[in-house]
């Protein structure tokens, strides 16, 4: 969907933001030197940077005020306040410390992207979800679907390719509040299956919980 | 209260003090003086008027009028005479006042014999001088007074005291003015090294006092100034080591939690993902990676810390036995990489710990190795020269830019960072190096020129 210029100087590190970006269906492009970088993002042809700090070269700190127009997100150790501080004073839009958990990359990517992207449309077999007008419909016809339903499907569309448990779902689609039982989650699991003739592409992953696949 | 002020007031008082107590002291003597010579005048006027009396009194005396209205003519023809000097006479027979001229006094003391009286007395607010003595015997005996104001004297010296009060007061209103305009240009130095002092408290270290002259206060200042050089050198060096130490824990932090992060992160990945077989192998290969990498830097943590802590055990070892011991990982990890691993030594011996010195020279040789394309060659050779035992680690790989060289024994530093994490090095090893050789007492140098090679010595003394 987007495409993302990952600046990070482990080479591990860069291919694990890779892959899961490209579950996401994000393009990727790898970049592992900060001047380097700083020829790339002149370009100005992409969606999003992910910047790490510590670079051989230039500094992300460095480099971040070379980059205009285009949305930055710090990926980096230094988890002090007074660098998270730093970070976001020169520009950047989010600050993400490492060790970091997939969800909360994905998640703080796709706040920074939504935010620069108008209408979400997309397709789920033969089922075509808006995501901002809230509305799904199947071979043309729209189909109901109650808000909790809408909720689930959209916090699996935004998770897409990833095994989500259970308590996960509740705390994504029904808030930090709900004291529901995880019995909840299967229920409407199985409604929007039915409804969107989703069994193939929601998949249930064995201890773990579900994934929808596209 | 000021010191300058203190100075200040107790120069004036002290001078006002003085001056008066000793132009008191002069003016009381003066004026003593002149009141003796006054009175001796006085006396010598009143001799000739009683002179004058007496011969007038005899000769009356003669022509036997010596008659009260007689000698009345005598005395105001004598005291008209003198009036004009405001001198009084008054005259006596026995008890009784014959003459009481203007006034009307009553013979207010024993007069014995001829000896003149001198007495000063004080009436009606104004000094009197006052001359007595029994004058004549002639059927009774005849005592003349003779009193003049002193007021001719005490004007006189009225004048002269507020003549001298003015004169003092102009002088202390003037020394007052000149000592003030002297402390405070005394003072200034003073002033100027309390308010840069008060500088320097408030934390502007790099004020400077301007040194003038050299008394007391510039020697002061010259070593304020060398006080506050020296306290600025400290905290430029606190604040250095403090950078280093920040430096060190920001680089720990981030080769400790990038393993870390790739470790969880494939494992997430592989969790939660739809991942095909042949990925997930290469993600297990990464997170294996990782964790050895994650294993060499606690390794190498801990041999650091316990070379700080523990201190190590030295003996003689022949430099023979060092290469045997890395001989063969070297060579193996050489032919890995295609790079030839050669080792010359001879009959050297040192005085060291062998594993500490094994790790040296490993180290090092393995930084050769990772330097060299293939094809490159790493020597490693122990030679004895005139200054001691030169352990030599030579490669001819990519070199070190010479801006980077002086950095290179700092803990995390990697002149290649990214190449150099993805071979799996901690950025630990020359750190370690330079440790080791410093505990030996050995000296590491570094020479390198850019796509040449490296030579790293290492000189025992």
């Amino acid at each position: 969907m987007a495409k993302i210029l990952i600046v990070e100087d482990d080479r591990h590190i860069n291919e694990l933001i890779r892959r899961n970006l490209r579950l996401a269906g994000h393009e990727c492009v790898c970049c592992f030197d900060g001047k380097q970088a700083q020829e790339m993002a002149a370009g100005k042809q992409y969606d999003l940077i992910l910047l790490d700090v510590m670079l051989s070269g230039m500094s992300g700190f460095e480099l971040i005020s070379e980059i205009q127009d285009t949305p930055v997100i710090f990926v980096t150790a230094k988890g002090e306040l007074k660098d998270k501080l730093l970070g976001l004073s020169l520009g950047a839009e989010d600050y993400i410390v490492k060790p970091f958990e997939m969800l909360e990359l994905l998640a703080r990517v796709n706040v920074i992207l939504r935010r620069s992207q108008k209408e979400e449309k997309l397709c789920l077999g033969s089922v075509q979800v808006n995501l901002n007008k809230r509305t799904v419909e199947m071979e043309g016809r729209e189909v109901a679907l109650t808000p909790q339903e809408f909720n689930l499907l959209e916090v699996l569309i935004r998770n897409k390719n990833i095994a989500l448990s259970r308590e996960k779902l509740l705390e994504l689609a029904w808030g930090y509040d709900y004291e529901g039982e995880t019995k909840t989650v299967d229920v409407h699991i199985q409604k929007l299956r039915k409804k969107l003739r989703l069994e193939h592409e929601i998949k249930t992953v064995t201890k773990l919980g579900y994934r929808l696949e596209m | 209260m000021k010191l300058w002020q203190k100075i200040y007031l107790i120069t004036i008082l002290l001078f006002v003090v003085v001056l008066n107590v000793g132009m008191f002291q002069v003016f009381d003597m003066t004026y003593q003086k002149n009141l003796s010579v006054e009175q001796k005048r006085v006396e010598s006027e009143y001799r000739m008027i009683s002179a004058s009396i007496l011969r007038s009194l005899q000769s009356l005396a003669k022509q036997e009028r010596l008659k009260k209205a007689p000698i009345q003519g005598v005395l105001e023809i004598c005291e008209k005479y003198y009036v004009k000097q405001e001198i009084h006479l008054t005259f006596w027979k026995d008890e009784q006042c014959i003459y009481p001229g203007e006034k009307n006094s009553a013979m207010n003391w024993e007069v014995s014999g001829q000896e003149i009286q001198i007495r000063i007395l004080k009436q009606n607010g104004k000094r009197i001088i006052q001359v007595q003595s029994m004058l004549y015997e002639n059927n009774g005996t005849y005592y003349l007074q003779y009193e003049k104001e002193l007021s001719e004297l005490d004007t006189m010296w009225g004048q002269l005291q507020r003549k001298y009060l003015l004169v003092s007061a102009g002088f202390s209103l003037g020394l007052a003015g000149i000592l003030y305009l002297l402390l405070r240009r005394v003072m200034k130095p003073i002033q100027e090294l309390t308010q840069t002092v008060d500088e320097m408290r408030s934390g502007d270290l790099s004020a400077r006092v301007k040194v003038r002259g050299s008394d007391d206060i510039a020697v002061l200042s010259e070593h304020i100034n060398a006080m506050a050089e020296n306290i600025q050198n400290d905290i430029l060096q606190i604040q250095k080591d403090a950078q280093a130490k920040q430096d060190f824990v920001d680089n720990f932090a981030h080769e400790l939690k990038s393993p870390v992060t790739s470790i969880y992160g494939f494992a997430e990945y592989i969790q939660k993902a739809r991942v095909p077989k042949q990925e997930i192998e290469e993600c297990m290969e990464f997170i294996m990676k990782e964790s050895t990498r994650l294993l060499d830097l606690s390794y190498t943590l801990l041999d650091m810390a316990k070379i700080r802590e523990n201190g190590i055990m030295m003996q003689s070892i022949s430099v023979c036995e060092i290469f045997a011991g890395i001989r063969k990982p070297l060579e193996k990890k050489g032919e890995e990489s295609g790079v030839r691993v050669e080792f010359f030594c001879g009959e050297e011996e040192i005085q060291g710990n062998e594993i500490l010195l094994q790790s040296l020279l490993y180290n090092l040789a393995h930084n050769g190795i990772c330097a060299c394309q293939e094809g490159g060659r790493v020597a490693i050779t122990a030679e004895c020269i005139p200054d001691g035992i030169c352990l030599m680690v030579e490669d001819n790989g990519c070199g070190i830019p010479a801006k980077e060289i002086n950095k290179i024994t700092e803990p995390f530093y990697r002149v290649d960072k990214a190449r150099s994490r993805v071979e799996g090095r901690t950025g630990l090893g020359l750190s370690l190096c330079k440790q080791i050789a410093d505990l030996h007492g050995a000296e590491i140098t570094f020479w390198s020129e850019e796509n040449k090679g490296t030579r790293v010595t290492v000189l025992f003394p």
